[in-house]
């Protein structure tokens, strides 16, 4: 007796909803097996993890705060990757936007106006579009790989943030440490839960999942990158692919740099060497977790998101390796994807 | 300067561009059978991590090497199970191997980092190395050095005269046909995504023990993606991996060339440079698309399940 895997006649709906949470699932037994291994008591490391930042309500604005930029790039990932445009340079999108958005900031660290805020959240957009333009041109003029153009944009976007943090911009007041000046509270987004950091840009990241949910649903647009998964219908349809591939490429870069300017305008409220921290790899894993569903990304963020300050919290705790959370995320995508198999295919047993 | 300044510089490139060449002829190989891996920088963090650890128990680098190779071909194997045996898609599990290899080597690393071993010692080959300017560039070098291009030319010999490479070579191209001529393509396709992860495992193992002998977090800097770039520069000739592999190490050790001939380059600009290198370059590769097509294999990322 064996199994074997038969192709389903259909996709099944359940089958999707349920993958991620048998993932969920069997990456919390690797972690456990991990814990074990690692000579720290299972459970009270499973306890730091995961359940300790809940315990909380800081805690849970902590997990919210963290999870905010992650739904607000994964939502515009899901729109890339549904549209087959792999761009994996959200990390320098969303660096690009932080440096643009703060360039007003540098320039005059008194500046003071009701302006200041939405002229940096426009310079952010602008900056993580126009970084995403460079593959996006590369690609439809000179038919270079999407995937490899904007990853290697990345690495030159962290050099020039290096540059400018150590270099031109660093606070001179600062002792010699890099980073820029801190903002001045009119450029910094109002906190709105008093005693945490959960500020009006985490809001706005968490609505973007619902917008981009009807802008799939209900526009020609949407449409569009619903049928891009087929070269076929896309080509019979008469869309052109140029034109997917630059808003694609525009839309998602737009929402990195978005999410980027609010980090340094919010949380972190400076432009800081290590602003980005593999944020735009974890985002990736939020679009797929979430089932390259706009509104699957909202749990998903909320549960890489937890994944970070569980393994901070472990760090401290406990002494593990904070490495501890970008492990599990990728010990979580595994367990999808080899879980989504299930989404196509059904086991059944087979006498040999 | 003097020659012996540039003889010392160019050795210096022939031994960046080692792990560059090991791991994209091992990716070179697995994207000829129709597998994307784009784990490739994933692998080699776990293979310098485990090279390292070996090495720094044993007090024998060769050990960590062989640790390096046999830890990748694990990732392998694994990226393998996920999108030949469960048709998972190629592109996610590569980017899922490369934030496990990431966050693995971080975790088993932890504990490691400032520890130093006795790297590799060189090998001069006898005769050739006193051969003048040639000598010291080529043959004056650790073992996987010369392993790296004896790799390169065993790759190109493979695929263009052994009736295994063209077997793996159809089924990159066609696995549908591949499979119903009889040919195994599930277990070339295996093969190929375990050989690829265990060179991609050699080049970190190659990093950690001998080129620097220590392990730092993210020490494999994105070199790993570095060489999925150089498999598309070489349209995945494996001869041409020689050349670009050449390049982009000497752009990467920029700086000391620039030290070398007395330029003040902007330190930043230097460290941005491979990677502009590899932009550029593949700009000037793909911008012929005919080209691109014509040597892409066929089946390349494509899914492919036997139904029955």
């Amino acid at each position: 007796m064996r199994l074997r895997l038969l192709r389903r006649a259909q996709p099944s709906l359940v089958m999707r909803i349920l993958a991620p949470v048998l993932a969920a699932l069997t990456a919390a037994l690797i972690a456990f097996a991990l814990l074990a291994l690692s000579g720290k008591a299972p459970l009270a490391g499973f306890y730091a993890l995961f359940l300790a930042p809940l315990s909380s309500a800081e805690g849970w604005a902590d997990v919210l705060v963290k999870s905010a930029p992650l739904a607000l790039i994964g939502a515009g990932l899901v729109v890339a990757f549904r549209s087959r445009v792999w761009n994996i340079g959200a990390q320098g999108q969303y660096i690009a936007g932080a440096v643009l958005g703060s360039a007003i900031i540098v320039h005059d660290p008194q500046v003071a106006g009701v302006w200041v805020i939405p002229t940096m959240l426009v310079l952010g957009i602008i900056g993580g579009a126009a970084y995403a333009a460079i593959p996006a041109f590369l690609n439809t003029r000179f038919n270079a790989n999407v995937i490899l153009t904007s990853l290697m944009l990345d690495y030159v976007a962290l050099s020039g943030l290096h540059y400018l943090t150590f270099g031109p911009w660093r606070d001179p007041s600062n002792f010699g440490f890099p980073g820029s000046v801190s903002f001045p509270s009119a450029g910094s987004l109002p906190v709105i839960w008093p005693g945490t950091q959960f500020d009006i840009g985490a809001l706005v990241a968490f609505a973007a999942a619902p917008l981009i949910w009807l802008l799939l649903r209900g526009t020609l647009f949407g449409f569009q990158v619903r049928v891009s998964a087929s070269d076929a219908a896309s080509t019979y349809a008469g869309f052109s692919r140029p034109r997917v591939v630059w808003t694609a490429l525009l839309l998602s870069g737009a929402m990195a740099g978005l999410a980027g300017l609010m980090q340094v305008a919010g949380p972190i409220d400076q432009l800081q060497t290590n602003i980005a921290s593999e944020m735009g790899f974890a985002a990736i894993i939020v679009a797929y977790l979430g089932q390259l569903n706009p509104l699957g990304v909202l749990p998903s963020a909320l549960l890489v998101g937890l994944f970070y300050v569980g393994a901070n919290n472990a760090q401290i705790t406990l002494g593990l390796s904070s490495s501890l959370g970008q492990l599990l995320q990728g010990v979580l995508l595994f367990t999808l994807l080899a879980s989504n198999v299930l989404v196509h295919y059904r086991l059944t047993r087979v006498r040999a | 300067m003097t020659t012996a300044v540039w003889v010392s510089l160019l050795a210096g490139v022939v031994v960046a561009a080692t792990p560059l060449l090991l791991a994209a002829a091992g990716e070179l190989v697995c994207e000829r059978a129709g597998l994307l891996n784009l784990g490739v920088e994933g692998m080699m963090a776990v293979g310098a991590v485990c090279g390292f650890i070996a090495a720094f128990h044993s007090g024998n680098p060769y050990v960590g090497l062989l640790a390096g190779v046999g830890a990748g071909a694990l990732c392998g194997l694994l990226f393998a199970w996920l999108t030949v045996q469960l048709v998972a898609d190629q592109v996610a599990t590569g980017l899922a191997l490369t934030i496990l290899g990431h966050g693995l080597s971080g975790f088993i690393g932890h504990g490691y980092a400032g520890e130093s071993i006795k790297g590799l010692a060189a090998i001069p080959l006898p005769g050739l190395s006193q051969i003048p300017v040639l000598g010291p560039i080529l043959f004056d070098h650790s073992l996987p050095v010369y392993l790296a291009l004896l790799l390169v030319f065993g790759v190109h010999w493979f695929l263009t005269r052994s009736r295994a490479g063209l077997t793996l070579r159809s089924v990159g191209e066609d696995p549908k046909v591949s499979y119903s001529l009889g040919l195994r393509v599930y277990a070339v396709r295996y093969a190929a995504a375990v050989f690829g992860g265990a060179m991609a495992g050699f080049a970190g193992a190659f990093l950690s023990t001998t080129y620097t002998p220590m392990w730092a977090e993210g020490m494999v800097a994105g070199q790993g993606w570095i060489a999925v770039g150089l498999v598309v520069f070489a349209t995945w000739r494996p001869l041409r991996l020689l050349f670009g592999a050449w390049l982009f190490a000497g752009v990467g050790i920029g700086q000391l060339f620039s030290q070398a001939a007395g330029l003040a380059l902007n330190t930043y600009l230097l460290s941005a440079l491979p990677y502009l290198a590899v932009l550029v370059a593949l700009v000037l590769i793909s911008r012929d698309p005919l080209r691109i097509r014509l040597n892409t294999p066929a089946s390349l990322g494509r899914p492919f399940r036997a139904e029955t």
